[in-house]
């Protein structure tokens, strides 16, 4: 008999040995958001803007945007591509062929991406406080983090949910570009945003990235956790596990 | 022996209005190679991935290695093994890596390198498994599928796509399977596959088995007639009777079917002798594996579409 927590571990190990050596995924996780992040701070990152009653520069801001970006790569787009493919190319079924218990695989696959947003938002906070004089407060930081890992477990739920209504690997990068690159124009992510129309506004609010950016946001400049904006995430994450647990399919369809 | 590895009653199951599986029943007994065959459509894979516990079935029962496969399935799972269709290994693993992440997940799998060596790919152990080619993919699956020690493997048409060298080296490999006293379920629509590796076939059509018997005696292939051809020279001596009785005759190509062909090849190889005729073309064969599996899909079709 094996332990589920060891199931999990055991699965955790080879989800990351394969990530590392998967150029797609480690770069469009970890890499890309670097990347944007750096240009911003290049060309922008002098700039002052308000922030909070305060003014801060826009490099500190693009951290706090480029985490959220980042989150949304590993634990959304990132993970519902590789689990596209795994689901194409039969792997979910070789998986499901074994004795291991679908709960232990799924948590790998969850706290795996959960692990790879968390790991690229810190590369960000690093990078700005390395090279672009951004600072942050421990007890700033350590709000961060719980935003940061709250977003993540909610995208990662959206995740499994949105791959049951894609029909394969081939369909699902521009499925989830078209559905996330527009909510991250208008949810403070690349820029500041603060003259949205007010319908624009309610409906950007409503959706999970916008509270998730705010809170990040918020977090990063000394507002702590944002009970609101993260209970908007835990109701998006509660749908996206009930649709994942009724829809979430281990083979093609035939 | 006598304990059934598999044991299926009634089994149905329905696509919404396709029934794929319309009434199955199927016995294999523990240490058997036993093959499903089947035109594409006729139930095959539905048939298995409900004995895999992949899907549901909609009624019927079905015992597997003593279990329901839609109750007990990790217990089930722990005992099994399989080599789905369509089945491509992480590209980003080893052999190596690939063989150990499966063999985790079961209670006492074995050495991983011991199952390597089996399907012979220990030269290919640290090799990603993406850089492998497609034979050597399908031992990967194969190993896969044994590292965890199953009492059964469910091999579904394990060498579609292969090129002659490497189907023979599989068909290797499944009958050492039987030497270490595995039960296999194969589907296949390679009558020469079954012919060589199964101990007893079935046919399905239209989600019904409508054969089922050795590869020898299915479809009373054991007892079928034989038929003997041979070309006879333009302008030659006419054939003895007792052969003309039964021949066809068509631009010098004699056909004749009989069950017993040995009295009437003794009067034709007379005959033959007697007038120096060469006999050219002589055979004599019996309906092949294939032939009678194909009578029996015609049987079906012919049938069963009204």
């Amino acid at each position: 008999m094996i332990a589920w927590p060891g199931s999990v571990l055991h699965h955790l190990r080879f989800i990351n040995l394969s990530f590392w050596r998967n150029p797609g995924a480690a770069f469009f996780g970890v890499v890309f958001p670097l990347m944007i992040l750096t240009i911003n701070s290049l060309v922008f990152g002098g700039a002052k803007i308000p922030m909070h009653g305060h003014t801060v520069t826009a490099a500190s801001f693009y951290v706090a945007g480029m985490s959220v970006f980042a989150v949304v790569m590993t634990c959304f787009t990132n993970l519902a591509v590789t689990i596209l493919f795994d689901r194409d190319m039969g792997r979910l079924k070789r998986i499901r062929g074994t004795p291991t218990a679908v709960s232990a695989y799924v948590t790998a696959r969850l706290l795996f991406a959960m692990a790879m947003g968390l790991l690229a938002s810190m590369l960000c906070v690093a990078e700005g406080v390395a090279f672009f004089g951004v600072t942050i407060a421990l007890p700033d930081l350590g709000a961060f983090v719980v935003t940061v890992l709250a977003g993540s477990a909610c995208l990662a739920a959206l995740s499994l949910a949105v791959v049951s209504v894609i029909p394969n690997a081939q369909a699902g990068p521009a499925m989830l570009n078209a559905v996330t690159f527009p909510i991250l124009f208008v949810s403070n992510v690349f820029y500041p945003v603060d003259r949205l129309p007010a319908w624009l506004n309610a409906i950007a609010n409503a959706l999970p990235i916008r509270p998730l950016a705010t809170a990040t946001v918020g977090a990063f400049f000394g507002g702590g956790i944002s009970l609101p904006s993260l209970s908007v995430l835990g109701i998006w994450g509660v749908v996206g596990a009930v649709i994942a647990a009724a829809r979430f399919r281990w083979q093609p369809r035939r | 022996m006598s304990e059934a590895a598999i044991e299926v009653r009634g089994l149905t199951k329905a696509y919404g209005k396709v029934q794929a599986v319309a009434g199955v029943d199927l016995t294999i007994a523990a240490g058997e190679i036993f093959a499903l065959l089947g035109p594409n459509g006729a139930g095959k894979t539905t048939t298995v991935e409900i004995l895999e516990g992949y899907i549901k079935r909609d009624s019927g029962s079905v015992r597997v290695l003593g279990h329901d496969p839609a109750k007990n399935a990790i217990a089930l799972k722990r005992r099994i093994g399989i080599v789905a269709q369509e089945n491509s290994p992480d590209p980003f693993l080893t052999v190596r890596e690939m063989v150990r992440m499966i063999a985790g997940t079961y209670p006492a799998p074995r050495p991983a390198d011991e199952v390597i060596e089996l399907v012979g790919l220990t030269d290919k152990a640290r090799t990603r498994a993406g850089r492998l080619s497609g034979g050597q993919q399908r031992r990967l699956d194969v190993a896969c599928a044994l590292v965890g020690d199953p009492d059964l493997l469910f091999l579904d048409e394990p060498t579609t796509g292969f090129d002659p060298d490497a189907r023979l080296e599989a068909w290797a490999m499944v009958r050492g399977l039987r030497d270490l006293g595995k039960t296999v379920l194969l589907t296949t629509h390679y009558m020469d596959e079954a012919q060589q590796l199964a101990d007893r076939v079935a046919v399905i059509a239209s989600g019904r088995i409508i054969a089922e018997g050795t590869p020898d005696t299915l479809g009373g292939r054991g007892h079928a007639a034989s038929r003997i051809r041979f070309r006879r020279p333009t302008g030659g001596p006419p054939l003895p009777d007792t052969v003309a009785a039964r021949a066809t005759e068509q631009e010098g190509q004699v056909t004749l079917s009989i069950d017993d062909p040995v009295p009437l090849l003794n009067a034709l190889t007379g005959w033959a002798i007697a007038h120096s005729i060469a006999l050219e073309g002589l055979e004599v064969t019996r309906p092949s594996l294939e032939d009678t599996y194909l009578a029996l899909i015609g049987a079906d079709r012919a049938g069963g579409t009204a």
